[in-house]
């Protein structure tokens, strides 16, 4: 009975009409959703004084090393209006090294292909920018 | 012997003293190493918190301290439940704290998936704990609910896919299509992507059958609670499902790669080991 009991509370999330995801007992909702190839990428670059664009990095980014965190954390600021994004930039800007030649941040989004182009080697189709700021020198 | 079937009860006693000595010991490593990153979150705006869980309810992130104090106890608390120390003491204190730790964690924008088995299996070996203060508890029992956990979990994951995208999930584009969107997505944030990605997603041969087999790992779960011949087979398959996930996502799920969610099913009683672990009677009369 106790084993069936729990077995149900981890299925719990499985069975409802509009699986959450939640913790420590998740609905597993990942890879549950069809989605193209061209997908959105929010994110957050270091732009130089010749305009060439920096990756940064999660540091930067979330002031953290998990990718995933800095990855959700800018596509929340994104989503939440031009207010989050420039906090982002500003946090981010803050965060970069200051020896690095980077002199501005960008949040944007890349529309890109992501089967075409795995590695993001490639100029993406489209970028959206959110919010510039600059480096303190 | 792998597997639940079969197993009697003093070796499935040692058994699971092993299991909550490597769990408890797993949990204050990882606590250990991700120290500096779980202090760092509190360096986060308070914008930036979406508590999940039981932080739900607080409107902002706890104070600095607070998390400091609950890392330190996660870790003191673990030692002390992998050492069999008063467990019924010491393993709720430490399932409590580590619920904190791993709830705080995902509490910034992100739910890590990597945990989630790990304090469900600290919560049953508190609550049992618990629970054999006042009546006897077999430790099959305990074994055996910590194997029901990870085959629901397991299964879970594989109800969200065919829910989500029903069949059609079979013919491997949404897999193909998601692997490569966590690989791009690392790449534009600066990190280190899968080295093999790039080439393995453009092989489309590969990914029906991927998703066939990961299906099958997932909703056949279940089948290692049946004894030992499909305990190891299955257990196999997982892990070897989790090493994929390695080679071609960059994440690891070292709970599942180290064989920790699986250690219920393994024959851990069999390993000789330099000190002494308190088995559950023991430590029911300390």
């Amino acid at each position: 009975m106790l084993l069936v009991l729990l077995a149900v509370v981890v299925l719990w999330p499985a069975a409802q009409r509009d699986p959450a995801d939640g913790f420590p007992v998740s609905s597993y909702p990942m890879f549950a959703k069809r989605s193209g190839t061209v997908v959105r990428l929010a994110t957050a670059v270091g732009i130089d004084r010749d305009g060439d664009v920096h990756r940064l990095g999660p540091h930067p980014i979330s002031g953290s090393d998990e990718v995933v965190l800095a990855a959700e954390l800018t596509r929340r600021a994104v989503e939440e209006g031009h207010e989050s994004s420039a906090a982002l930039c500003r946090e981010v800007a803050a965060r970069v090294d200051p020896n690095e030649d980077v002199v501005s941040i960008e949040v944007r989004t890349e529309v890109r292909d992501a089967v075409a182009d795995v590695r993001a080697e490639e100029d993406p189709l489209e970028v959206l920018v959110h919010a510039r700021c600059a480096v303190a020198p | 012997m792998t597997g639940l079937r079969g197993l009697d009860r003093a070796p499935a006693d040692r058994r699971l003293a092993r299991v909550r000595a490597a769990v408890a010991g797993w949990s204050v490593l990882w606590i250990a190493v991700r120290f500096p990153h779980l202090l760092g979150l509190a360096d986060l705006a308070d914008r930036r918190w979406y508590p999940v869980g039981i932080l739900a309810p607080l409107d902002g992130p706890p104070a600095c301290a607070a998390v400091l104090a609950v890392l330190l106890l996660a870790i003191g608390s673990g030692i002390a439940a992998a050492w069999g120390w008063h467990p019924a003491l010491s393993l709720p204190v430490w399932a409590a704290a580590l619920l904190l730790v791993a709830t705080y964690a995902s509490s910034w924008g992100q739910l890590f998936h990597t945990e989630n088995l790990l304090v469900l299996h600290a919560l049953l070996l508190a609550g049992f704990a618990v629970a054999h203060r006042t009546r006897h508890i077999d430790p099959r029992t305990v074994l055996t609910a910590l194997a029901v956990v990870v085959a629901a979990a397991y299964v879970v994951a594989a109800v969200a896919k065919l829910r989500g995208s029903g069949w059609d999930w079979l013919d491997g584009d949404i897999l193909r299509n998601k692997v490569a969107f966590d690989n791009v997505r690392k790449s534009v944030i600066g990190a280190p992507a899968s080295p093999f990605a790039g080439t393995v997603v453009g092989w489309g041969w590969l990914w029906a059958p991927l998703a066939v087999l990961t299906i099958a790992v997932e909703l056949g779960a279940p089948i290692a609670l049946l004894g030992r011949r499909w305990a190891t087979s299955w257990i196999a398959a997982a892990w070897a499902f989790h090493v994929g996930i390695l080679a071609i996502m960059a994440i690891g799920f070292p709970y599942q790669l180290l064989g920790l969610a699986y250690a219920p099913l393994l024959p851990l009683e069999r390993l000789r080991v330099p000190w002494r672990v308190a088995s559950t009677e023991r430590c029911a009369m300390a």
